[in-house]
């Protein structure tokens, strides 16, 4: 996920993914996910006998006599197994399946699905997919799900516990061909410096985040020979463009 | 009243102690291989309420065990406990495993995701041995 947006400057960063003509975009790196996987087998079991240990020390201790230490153990295997299951998740990104996509669907049921789970009355959410009916793109249904997904989190999790507001319009540039949905929020905005980190893996200012969501947004995206580009003003939110090519940049 | 007989195969040795000591003091016998092939070895002897079984092994791996032992007939319990991808909630669905090491799974009564605590390990036992 990327990090929590406080007021910031007007700024733009946008970045064009490289083409999936290139090879460079979304590509995993050579064997990342057999590696994640090996690392989380071999951190995953030392956290298993740290966390049997604490069962043992807990049941043979006189009662309460470490309890606090005992449960701070436990929340920091727990937050452990976390980190270690959104690597793996980043990291097993395969390479897209590619049939025609109907977007204004996509994105509605995306919208429909984030808004279930966030389930927050104090924010009003507005679409306009009208530019987008009866048009489709190349893509990978499931990732650009995902990509749809995590930008919409990040639009509510920007507003937490404040009232606020999501819009999501549809546009399409006959010139190039190109899909655009344009998510903006009313959230708190992206302090500027965090801005050219907030695609990093791993950076995160959001004190449960992993920070790895605008990384594999980003990673989908490459594979798409799509783009993202976030920007953000003091205290007004924050707005991600995502353009997709209507015909993949890998074809003719 | 007789113990039941658990055989925790398992190449981590502390993970298996700790298991071991907390199995014990819950009124069960418990003994311990450290590698797939002494672990074959004494499940063939099939006199175990229950096999607590890790995937990942030298020699003989748990899912090859697994299979053996399932393939001879020998439908003693298994609970798999494993820090693999594999055996995460996600992985049911999950085409980086291997179809042969999806169909294995099956094979066993229950499987518990490194790391766990006492209590998922307990509540897992009692449920498919009492």
């Amino acid at each position: 996920m990327s990090p929590r947006r406080t007021a910031a400057p007007a700024g733009k960063t946008p970045r064009r993914a490289p083409s999936r003509r290139d090879g460079a975009g979304g590509a995993h790196p050579p064997g990342l996910g057999a590696l994640a996987s090996a690392l989380a087998h071999e951190l995953r079991n030392p956290l298993g006998v740290i966390l049997l240990s604490v069962g043992n020390i807990r049941r043979k201790s006189a009662p309460g006599a470490f309890d606090a230490q005992l449960a701070g153990i436990e929340r920091k295997v727990e937050e452990s197994g976390r980190v270690i299951d959104a690597f793996l998740s980043y990291a097993r990104i395969a390479p897209p399946r590619f049939a025609r996509v109907a977007i204004a669907a996509l994105v509605e049921e995306c919208i429909d699905a984030a808004r279930g789970r966030h389930a927050r009355p104090g924010i009003a959410v507005g679409r306009d997919l009208g530019a987008l009916r009866g048009r489709s793109v190349e893509a990978d249904a499931g990732q650009l799900e995902r990509l749809f997904g995590a930008v919409l989190d990040n639009a509510y999790e920007s507003i937490a516990g404040r009232r606020g507001r999501i819009g999501v319009r549809g546009s399409f540039d006959p010139a190039s061909g190109a899909v655009t949905v344009r998510v903006t929020d009313s959230g708190c905005g992206i302090h500027p410096g965090d801005l050219p980190r907030i695609r990093e893996p791993f950076f995160t200012t959001k004190g449960r985040g992993r920070g790895l969501g605008l990384s594999a947004c980003e990673r989908i995206a490459g594979f798409h020979g799509a783009s993202i580009s976030v920007s953000s003003a003091p205290g007004r939110g924050a707005v991600v463009a995502i353009s997709i090519p209507s015909r993949s940049s890998g074809e003719p | 009243m007789k113990k039941k007989k658990i055989l925790l195969i398992d190449d981590d040795r502390e993970l298996c102690g700790e298991m071991a000591e907390f199995l014990a003091d819950e009124g069960y016998a418990v003994s311990a291989a450290f590698d797939g092939r002494a672990g074959a070895s004494k499940a063939e002897r099939r006199n175990y309420a229950l096999l607590i079984l890790d995937l990942k092994m030298p020699g003989i791996g748990g899912l090859e065990l697994l299979s053996r032992l399932r393939a001879k007939g020998d439908a003693t319990p298994v609970i798999v406990i494993s820090g693999s991808p594999l055996v995460t909630p996600r992985d049911a669905d999950d085409t980086f495993a291997p179809a042969a090491d999806r169909c294995a799974l099956r094979l066993a009564d229950a499987v518990i995701p490194k790391p766990f605590d006492m209590d998922r390990l307990l509540e897992t036992i009692r449920r498919i041995v009492g």
